[in-house]
């Protein structure tokens, strides 16, 4: 491949300070690679898939052969590694568009946007566009070059608007270039060092530039290199290669060390493998995402291979770990909470009863809605439900969740918040999100979870752009590149408390839940005291839940009876009997008025949800439909005369009957699902009708109306 | 107009006279924690007369801490004429008798067997049980008997028009029926009680608020009574030594510190008076009533405490008047 040193230009970043710009240093290198990678991942998901799947691989290569791509580094690369074998580690997308857009930025019109290829692999800096996207571009992605030697491989296949598929293949590399002895970039002698560098085929009309390879052929053989297959056919997404990783040095970045009451040593086993600890950080911050059908956005579905040790594991909601079993479930409750959705959580279907309750601020959001910032769903877990006991011996949550744990008896309370991606921003054991909760001292957590109710909208006189106007906007704009804390900021310039106040929101709900589950402290004595104190110590509605009064909103079920019109006809069963075949009706139409327009008398099926009409059934339900009115026989009553013709058999499909004309109403499979009447010209007339309906499936209800 | 036609026979009127089917209203019972059964009284809210909420005199009753139990006593005179060719189930199959449920704020339906019956079964009477499980309830609950295919039988050639498969409904009696609200939006006072120990105060008041325009009563004030004072007695209604004074005594108390509490907050007391746009549930609103509704005279500490004084005796002590002298 061809190489572009990047030169140094105005307002262009350098790589040392792109190394560092990125502001956490106290999270787990590892850490940040997760959530990084998993939210673009998502970010990209295909429109109209259920999923999307992210491969953590972690194998070995060839360096000689891998250096021999890179010209103009590779004899500095093969004195740096000469042992046979490396280590990478690799991140791969499924069900994902992969890095579409220009190839380069020349191509780039004033109404284009730079297209995911352009933003993660050349520019940094730019801002996100898709809403509810993780965060602003680009800073994030200088994960990517800590975690090895500063080289990245991104790999990618799309579709083209023309319908073809193209594949990609780009290297970037971001070293510091105020250390030169650890440089591979082959400056000149008197070249200005800027720290970065891209690899890729040679941009004819730019020729100091390089784009990514599109040959799949020489794509291939670069994959080739790691063992990694290619996308085929339609499958399109992206994966991201980092060659030249010490395992050793990315496990211990950032790490808590635990230690047991004896001050010895007591890590958790996945400290020591790398394939372990990336198992329990996808969970750690993507529990509610993972295999989690119960939302309406994609799921996540990830796993993790180590190539050399011949291990996988595909983790699904089923089988993550206890801990983090109880963040999904939590999440899902407060998730549903704020859709107004009921839901059977996994947790009280095992005994452990859950709080869920919404909080509510006010004077900031628009009327008419709730005033919900958010829900807050929490839960006392046991440590038999964590499987702390044998034979699992799981650790406390504390070292799934990646928080100190002192091992006292006490236990302080976490709670996790996210908004909408679904990734778990922090695990806060101290700070706002708990402050004055007490520690709980008998062997069980107290965990909860906050879901921001994101499309929530602020009140209009604060004048927001139309489309900033979401809490879900305000709450993203408040973090850091890392996305790891919520603090309130000036937005637009409106100083709001939200987050403030939501979090002494949370801790409100949760304190008072504690009052009242435990049994000496203090509770309702007496309802009915409380009830009737209530009707004169306070306004009637709007302090309580007692059923004196109605909740606003509940729908006062209406008397059923529909006020038959008197001016139109009327339709009535005048007679069922039963046989094993089905049943005869006898129905009655009785016109006063002169009939002005023919009426369709049409047979449907009544469920709960409404009734579903012959075309209406089949299409949804491909079987026939149930009911054939085989035999239909027509009299007319003249009301005035009080004289009933003889009762006249329908054979084939229309008939005329006295002045009133009867057609059949059938399917394309010939079943009878109703008949037109026209007895236009009439009036004072009743039209007895006796059908037989052949029933094909008795549990059914059948359900006769008239339409015009 | 639509008309509904399932598709096998029913229970009509004219087989529930000849079966001489019967069935009591429904009675409720709650559960305590401690395990022993109440009943419940049935009564209107105050805003519709086609449902009930369920009152309990000694005011423990709470859907989400007690189970609840629905009870009625029925009676089927001559269960063979539901069976065979002129009733709903072919003559050896057996028919079950149950209750159907739903509410539709909790989103919740269910059903419960109540008893079985077969052609040759003499004349039955039975008190047959719905039980719920503390907190399953939100919201409304309806609920009916139905009859229902227990067992399929093997129908005789002029049977085959029968309902034939477990689990078919053949219908439901129009009585017993009930509908429930189980919570509403009623004012509720917090009025708590805890163990303090015999030598704690007879009664505590909570009251704590950041800004009264937006925080919560019911979060920001509690009365809390001790449940170890010796006068305890004397402050519990259920108590035969209950002192309907004292306890006004108290309220009133503790309502004039509340009042006189936001008071000292010039700027939320005169925002309070204006009384524009108070958020409903709110300390602030909450004051607000009692002043303009209950006309509280707020402009010092003695009137005040005197106004809510009066206030109570005329109320409380009227109803419990009342109470006592209709029992």
């Amino acid at each position: 491949m061809e190489i572009q040193i990047a030169e140094i230009g105005n307002m262009s970043q350098s790589g040392s300070s792109l190394l560092k710009s990125i502001q956490n240093n106290s999270t787990p290198i590892l850490d940040l690679l997760v959530r990084e990678s998993i939210q673009n991942s998502l970010d990209a998901a295909k429109p109209g898939k259920a999923w999307v799947g992210v491969e953590f691989e972690i194998g070995e290569f060839s360096p000689k052969k891998l250096n021999s791509y890179l010209s103009g580094s590779i004899d500095t690369l093969n004195a740096r590694f000469p042992n046979s074998s490396e280590k990478y580690i690799a991140i791969r997308d499924i069900n994902t568009e992969g890095l579409t857009g220009h190839l380069s930025s020349r191509e780039l019109k004033q109404s284009d946007s730079y297209g995911n290829l352009l933003k993660l692999v050349y520019e940094i800096g730019q801002s996100q566009e898709a809403k509810g996207a993780g965060g602003s571009w680009g800073l994030g992605k200088t994960v990517y070059f800590r975690i090895g030697i500063g080289l990245v491989f991104y790999y990618s296949r799309i579709r083209l608007d023309s319908g073809r598929y193209q594949s990609r293949l780009a290297v970037t590399h971001v070293e510091d270039e105020t250390k030169p002895e650890l440089s591979i970039i082959p400056y000149s002698s008197d070249g200005k060092r800027r720290g970065i560098a891209w690899w890729g085929q040679r941009n004819l009309k730019y020729p100091k530039e390089t784009i990514p390879l599109t040959d799949e052929n020489e794509i291939n053989k670069i994959l080739d290199i790691f063992g990694f297959e290619p996308y085929e056919g339609t499958e399109t997404g992206t994966s991201i290669i980092i060659p030249y990783i010490n395992e050793e040095k990315l496990l211990k970045n950032n790490r808590i060390e635990y230690t047991d009451n004896l001050s010895q040593i007591s890590n958790p086993n996945w400290y020591s493998s790398l394939y372990e600890y990336l198992i329990i950080a996808i969970q750690r911050w993507y529990a509610p995402k993972i295999g989690n059908r119960n939302l309406d956005s994609v799921f996540l579905k990830p796993s993790v291979s180590d190539r050399s040790e011949k291990e996988f594991l595909e983790i699904t909601s089923d089988n993550m770990e206890p801990a983090f079993k109880v963040v999904q479930d939590l999440y899902t409750i407060a998730y549903k909470k704020l859709r107004d959705r009921a839901y059977r959580s996994d947790l009280e279907l095992r005994g452990i009863p859950t709080v869920c309750e919404e909080v509510l601020l006010n004077g900031v959001f628009t009327t008419g809605s709730k005033r919900a910032s958010g829900a807050i769903a929490f839960a006392n877990v046991t440590e038999t439900f964590l499987h702390m006991g044998p034979p699992d011996n799981n650790y406390s949550p504390y070292y799934y969740y990646g928080l100190p744990d002192d091992g006292d008896d006490s236990s302080l309370p976490v709670i996790a918040y996210t908004r909408k991606p679904g990734m778990i921003v922090e695990y806060a054991d101290s700070g706002k999100w708990v402050q004055g909760m007490p520690p709980t001292t008998d062997s069980t957590y107290l965990i909860g979870v906050f879901v921001l109710h994101s499309e929530q909208r602020f009140k209009n006189s604060f004048g927001f752009p139309d489309d900033e106007n979401s809490l879900e906007d305000y709450v993203r704009s408040t973090e850091n590149a890392d996305h790891m804390k919520w603090e309130d900021v000036s937005y637009y310039g409106q100083a709001l408390k939200v987050i403030q106040n939501t979090q002494k929101g949370v801790v409100k709900k949760v304190l008072k839940s504690c009052k009242t589950s435990i049994p000496t402290a203090a509770e309702i004595q007496d309802k009915k005291l409380s009830s009737d104190l209530g009707q004169f110590l306070l306004p009637p509605v709007g302090f309580g839940t007692d059923p004196r009064q109605k909740a606003s909103g509940t729908n006062k079920n209406s008397a059923n009876v529909k006020p038959s019109s008197s001016r139109g006809p009327q339709f009535k069963v005048e007679g069922v009997s039963y046989s094993s075949q089905g049943m005869t009706v006898t129905l009655s139409l009785t016109f006063q008025k002169e009939i002005k327009k023919p009426i369709a008398v049409e047979c449907s099926v009544n469920l709960e949800a409404g009734n579903l009409p012959m075309n209406q059934w089949e299409e949804e339900m491909f079987t026939p439909f149930p009911f054939d009115i085989t035999d239909l026989s027509v009299s007319v009553e003249n009301l005035a005369a009080k004289k009933v013709s003889d009762s006249v058999a329908i054979e084939g499909n229309y008939k005329n009957v006295k002045g009133v004309a009867i057609t059949r109403m059938k399917n394309n499979s010939g079943i009878c699902y109703g008949f037109k009447v026209d007895a236009s010209g009439q009036k004072k007339i009743r039209v007895w009708f006796k059908l037989f309906v052949k029933v094909s499936d008795r549990s059914l209800i059948a359900s006769f109306s008239t339409k015009e | 107009m639509r008309i509904k036609l399932p598709s096998f026979p029913q229970l009509n009127k004219e087989l529930i006279d000849t079966s001489k089917w019967s069935a009591s209203p429904f009675k409720f019972f709650y559960l305590t924690p401690a395990g022993t059964t109440r009943a419940l009284d049935l009564t209107h809210p105050l805003d519709d007369d086609d449902c009930w909420i369920l009152e309990d005199i000694a005011g423990e009753w709470d859907p989400n801490t007690c189970a609840l139990n629905v009870e009625t006593d029925i009676s089927l005179g001559s269960p063979s004429v539901l069976f065979g060719p002129n009733g709903v189930c072919p003559h050896d199959g057996t028919i079950g008798i149950g209750f159907q449920w739903y509410s539709k704020t909790s989103r919740q339906r269910g059903s419960q067997e109540g008893l079985t019956v077969k052609v040759s079964d003499p004349s039955q009477k039975k008190s047959i049980k719905l039980c719920f499980k503390p907190g399953q309830l939100r919201g409304d609950l309806s609920c009916d008997l139905i009859f229902y295919i227990a067992k399929e039988g093997d129908p005789r050639p002029d049977e085959t028009h029968l309902a034939n498969t477990s689990g078919y409904i053949l219908g439901s009696p129009s009585t017993p029926s009930a509908t429930l609200r189980l919570d509403g939006a009623g004012s509720i006072f917090p009025i708590l009680a805890e163990k303090m120990g015999p030598r704690g105060p007879l009664w505590h008041l909570y009251c704590d608020w950041d800004e009264p325009e937006y925080d919560y009563f019911d979060e920001s004030v509690n009365l809390i009574l001790n449940l170890d004072h010796p006068a305890y007695p004397q402050i519990n209604r259920l108590s035969p030594k209950f002192n309907p004074y004292l306890l006004i005594q108290i309220l009133a108390s503790c309502m004039t510190q509340v009042v006189m509490t936001l008071k000292d907050d010039e700027s939320a007391w005169e925002k309070m008076l204006m009384g524009e746009d108070l958020f409903e549930g709110t300390v602030s609103q909450a004051v607000n009533y009692y002043i303009v509704a209950l006309e509280w005279d707020t402009s010092d500490i003695v009137k005040l405490s005197e106004s809510i004084r009066l206030y109570l005796e005329r109320k409380m002590v009227y109803r419990e008047n009342k109470n006592t002298n209709s029992s």
